[in-house]
């Protein structure tokens, strides 16, 4: 309190002050002030005063001296940021926080004092304020919007992201501030563009295309592990290419690892972000194998897919069947506690294994989104704005903000005409529109004047246009897309021109891995099988013209080759003709068709029952004679895959007969199912004697003629002479040695990999020797021989079996271990007396000993 | 003649119980272990087994699978095909180690690998073996002749 005659004087000042006279009344609260220290309020008035007058040095001067009352100090600051002192401002904040803890606008006024100076401080310092739980919405935003359009300008576009998003979740009512959405949605798609700009794709060369083939040959023929390998080597090799990464994650998916495929799915999409199909096959695996957990997440991937695939109806269709069962989280947990007591009263219920299922994917652990390193960026030929306007077009277009995508768009194409992406781009727009999807069209007709060979863009009009899309189709084909091959052995299936479907198809079958498309794909096949040797299609083809049966006939016949081509070829398919011919052998001839000659003897005594049992069981649902078909198709599948045509019915010297025969067992059906017809029982004799004729043997010789050869000394001298190893000697002791079924190529891979190892090893211990040894080997319980091949050495380098198989070591062991093991065999090592180890690999013998 | 059928599907006992009713009496067994457990409980004259068992559970096919890992570098899916490819040989040595002497025919052409065979014979002998393409006579021939020529 003050003393009277000071109050008196204090009160003058107020007089004054309201008298305008800022200069007399400073001076009065000044005295006040100087005769009672404790009484800031007077400190506070004179500096006002002060300020009044225009000293603003003065000013601060006077407030300073009450550096404990928060009046004061904030007087000081919001003058220092007046006076654009803005560091100075800022500590005055900074201490007005600890002065009034409680009070949110001093964070807040620091944050922007703080702005000018360091945009980063600023918005660390606005989420402490943004803590408070008083603050409204409406108080924070000038300062929310002044901080991210500095962060902005200060080109921390991931900053201003990740600082909106955080005010965003703190108050959900800033949705409906326009300024703060607009800003909020530009700096995303900035980010998203600069994402999309840096995908740069890896295209495959001619051996990485040819390693994914036979990887999607492996995964169409059920052998998944293969599968898996394959796609793995590729995609340490080639990182960055999309398709690989995509085929791979549904080779995961079918192995029951959504998570990783999720995870190799976000690497495709995100070295080609505008390939719809691997958003929509992402969506389907969410949809899949989470328990409707993450549908919503699904609908979201769908309808990016369709942002980029306007035209698919089939993905509508999936993002409907999503949208359907999209439930909030409480229901979703409603549901699965109803099935957890469903499995507890009836856990072996009709709906137990799907109960379960639910379950298992409601709990399945979320995968961590992958790193992916942004690629080299913009092509010298396309101009800055073009591209980055393009990209912006492309961030707007798959958040479905199109109106702002258009616009964008248009700009790129303002910038660069002949922007063959960007034109692409305002297709998709416009025909995403039922109104305007004729436009849509007419922009993807511009885009391929500019670039003809665009597969996906041949599909899209092909979808949009049913009636002109068979040549359509065909000239998608021909630019390289894989789906087309569906799309024409469909419409030649209806068009009963069985052949040309079942090339298109065999075609898209080798070729594709999985979705609808594919299933769709195997159910076609099935049917064009069915009416190609069921009802008679040589007969209808007959029919069509008899003028045209020699030439159709003379091309059947002339057209492609005989399998042992294909081997000789491309002997890496060794290993999937052998397991499909092995699979004819045991499954189709052996049994099912050694009882032709019974069934003949009982249809010759009168009793027509065998001979109905046989009926269903060639003919029936999985029976050996549609089944025969099905393995010829895949041998000709492989052979596409190699780039080989198989003739496998007229060219082949052993599987024309074959093939001959089954025709002429499939001819007889009917007559088998009633029981009786004319020489039916001769007619099966002879099939018999054609299918047990020495034909199928000398398959055997010759898949094994191709791929034998000799363990001898030669063998390791070649190899060791293409080494550079002249300091190291190599001492062979192969007397012992056999024969081995591997292709040579790969054995001398193996070799000079083993070889080398072990060579630089002893030269780095200062040893000069290097042994292989060779021996044959039994297994006591199947009689099947191995060759026993050591690689010796003595350097003192540690090396176990462990090591070895998992591929721990030297570059390129990893793909000789894959070697090995793909021909069968095994690699470990071994102590070795004289030696210090050996790498020991045991390969096996050719089975038939008599046709080698 | 009492035979038991080790097959992992049913084609040989329908074909057998269809076309060789007479003088045979046919029992079938799904895998090594069921055929091993109706061999010490019942008397036959006679095993056919079948070489590859591809659609039985992997839990229930004969084998170290340990030890054969190893012979693929520890690769379970090879491990596993080449168990199914050669469960008559890991059936036909589970039920010599069991003490049990019954001829058995092997469904498995072993006419191009002789040597082989002849390890076989050596070790797990009486067994023969069934050509590929053989019908139902040539069966029945064959169990004849294995049990008439049984030892002992």
């Amino acid at each position: 309190m003050l003393e009277p005659e000071l109050r008196t004087v204090y009160l003058e000042a107020r007089e004054v002050e309201l008298a305008g006279d800022f200069p007399a009344a400073g001076e009065r609260y000044r005295a006040v002030w100087r005769a009672v220290p404790g009484f800031s309020q007077a400190a506070v008035d004179w500096g006002r005063m002060l300020e009044q007058a225009g000293d603003a040095d003065g000013a601060i001067a006077a407030y300073s001296e009450a550096p404990l009352d928060p009046a004061a100090v904030e007087a000081m600051a919001q003058l220092l940021l007046k006076e654009n002192r803005a560091t100075d401002a800022a500590a005055a904040y900074a201490k007005l926080h600890v002065l009034r803890p409680e009070w949110p606008d001093a964070v807040r006024f620091q944050a922007e004092a703080t702005l000018p100076v360091d945009p980063v401080a600023a918005a660390e310092l606005f989420a402490r304020y943004q803590e408070y739980p008083s603050v409204k919405a409406e108080e924070a935003s000038p300062t929310l919007l002044a901080i991210a359009a500095a962060l902005r300008m200060a080109g921390m576009a991931e900053e201003e992201r990740k600082f909106l998003a955080s005010a965003a979740l703190r108050w959900p009512e800033l949705d409906a501030n326009p300024t703060f959405m607009e800003q909020r949605r530009r700096g995303e798609m900035e980010l998203l563009a600069s994402q999309l700009a840096g995908a740069a794709p890896e295209p495959l060369d001619a051996v990485g295309r040819e390693q994914l083939a036979k990887a999607r040959q492996a995964f169409s023929s059920g052998k998944w592990a293969e599968a898996r390998r394959l796609l793995r080597e590729l995609v340490d090799r080639y990182p960055r290419n999309p398709e690989s990464q995509a085929v791979l994650a549904d080779v995961l998916e079918v192995l029951s690892e959504p998570g990783l495929a999720e995870q190799h799915l976000l690497r495709a999409m995100a070295f080609d972000p505008l390939e719809p199909l691997w958003p929509a096959r992402l969506g389907d695996i969410l949809v899949k194998w989470y328990g409707g957990r993450r549908n919503r997440e699904a609908v979201e991937w769908y309808r990016r897919s369709l942002l980029l695939d306007p035209t698919n109806a089939e993905l509508w269709r999936r993002r409907a069947r999503a949208e359907q069962n999209l439930v909030s989280d409480d229901v979703l947990a409603a549901r699965m506690q109803s099935l957890e007591r469903y499995l507890l009263l009836s856990p072996a219920g009709e709906g137990a294994a799907d109960a379960q299922a639910a379950l298992e994917g409601y709990r399945r652990e979320i995968p961590v989104k992958p790193t992916i390193d942004p690629g080299p960026g913009r092509p010298a030929y396309i101009p800055e704005g073009a591209w980055t306007a393009y990209w912006l077009a492309e961030a707007y277009a798959l958040q479905g903000y199109d109106e702002q995508a258009a616009s964008e768009v248009d700009r790129a194409l303002l910038a660069y005409p002949d922007y063959v992406e960007a034109w692409n781009l305002r297709a998709r727009l416009a025909c995403s529109r039922p109104e305007t999807l004729a436009s849509g069209l007419e922009f993807y007709r511009k885009s391929l004047e500019i670039k003809p060979d665009q597969p996906a863009v041949i599909e899209a009009l092909a979808m949009a246009n049913p009636q002109a899309s068979e040549a359509l189709w065909q000239q998608a084909a021909a630019a390289g897309s894989v789906d087309a091959h569906y799309f024409l052995a469909k419409s030649d299936f209806e068009r009963h021109r069985l052949w040309s479907a079942r090339e298109h198809l065999g075609f898209y079958l080798s070729q594709a891995t999985g979705g609808d498309l594919y299933d769709r794909g195997v159910a076609l096949n099935r049917q064009i099988e069915e009416r190609i040797w069921q009802s008679g299609a040589v007969g209808g083809l007959a029919i069509v013209g008899v003028a045209s049966v020699p030439v159709w006939w003379w091309r059947r016949r002339r057209g492609g080759v005989a399998l042992e081509q294909l081997l000789r070829q491309s002997p890496a398919s060794f290993h999937e003709v052998a397991g499909i011919v092995s699979v004819i052998r045991h499954e189709i001839l052996k049994h099912h068709l050694t009882v032709l000659v019974p069934v003949a003897a009982a249809l010759e005594a009168g009793d027509a029952g065998p001979s109905k049992w046989m009926a269903e069981r060639l003919f029936g649902a999985g029976g050996a004679v549609p089944r025969f078909w099905e393995h010829v198709a895949e041998l000709e599948a492989v052979g596409r895959a190699h780039g080989v045509s198989l003739n496998l019915r007229f060219q082949d010297p052993v599987f024309a007969p074959l093939c001959s025969a089954m025709t002429a067992l499939g001819r007889l059906e009917k007559p088998l199912k009633k029981g009786s017809g004319y020489r039916l029982a001769s007619k099966l004799r002879e099939i018999a004697g054609q299918m047990q004729g020495d034909n199928y043997r000398a398959l055997g010789t010759l898949i094994r003629r191709l791929c034998v050869m000799d363990v001898r000394e030669e063998a390791f001298l070649a190899v060791w002479d293409r080494l550079p190893t002249s300091d190291v000697e190599l001492v062979l002791d192969c007397e012992r040695g056999g024969r081995v079924r591997i292709y040579p190529g790969e054995f001398d891979d193996i070799f000079a990999n083993l070889l080398r190892n072990a060579a630089e090893a002893s030269r780095d211990a200062g040893q000069t020797q290097v042994g292989v040894a060779v021996r044959t080997e039994d297994d006591p319980i199947t009689g099947l021989e191995s060759v026993v091949i050591e690689v010796r050495d003595r350097s003192p380098h540690r090396l176990s079996t462990a090591m070895i198989r998992g591929r721990y070591i030297e570059r390129g062991l990893g793909l000789t271990v894959d070697r090995i093991s793909k021909n069968g065999g095994s690699i470990k090592v071994e102590d070795c007396e004289g030696w210090s180890k050996a790498v020991v690999v045991r390969l096996p013998c050719p089975e038939n000993e008599v046709e080698e | 003649m009492k035979v038991l059928i080790i097959e992992d599907g049913t084609e040989y006992s329908d074909t057998f119980g269809r076309f060789l009713s007479e003088g045979f009496e046919w029992v079938r067994a799904g895998n090594g272990e069921a055929a091993i457990l109706l061999l010490k409980s019942g008397s036959f004259d006679c095993v056919f087994c079948d070489m590859r068992f591809d659609r039985i559970e992997a839990a229930d096919l004969v084998g170290d699978v340990v030890a054969v890992s190893d012979q693929f570098n520890g690769d379970v899916v090879k491990t596993r095909q080449h168990l199914q490819d050669h469960q008559g040989n890991y059936i036909l040595a589970a039920i010599r180690d069991a003490g049990i002497r019954t001829p058995v025919l092997m469904s498995y052409d072993f006419d191009a690998e002789p040597r082989r065979w002849h390890r076989i014979e050596q070790r797990y002998a009486p067994v023969a073996y069934l050509a590929d393409q053989s019908g139902p006579t040539e069966v029945a021939q064959k169990i004849r002749r294995l049990v008439a020529h049984k030892p002992g």
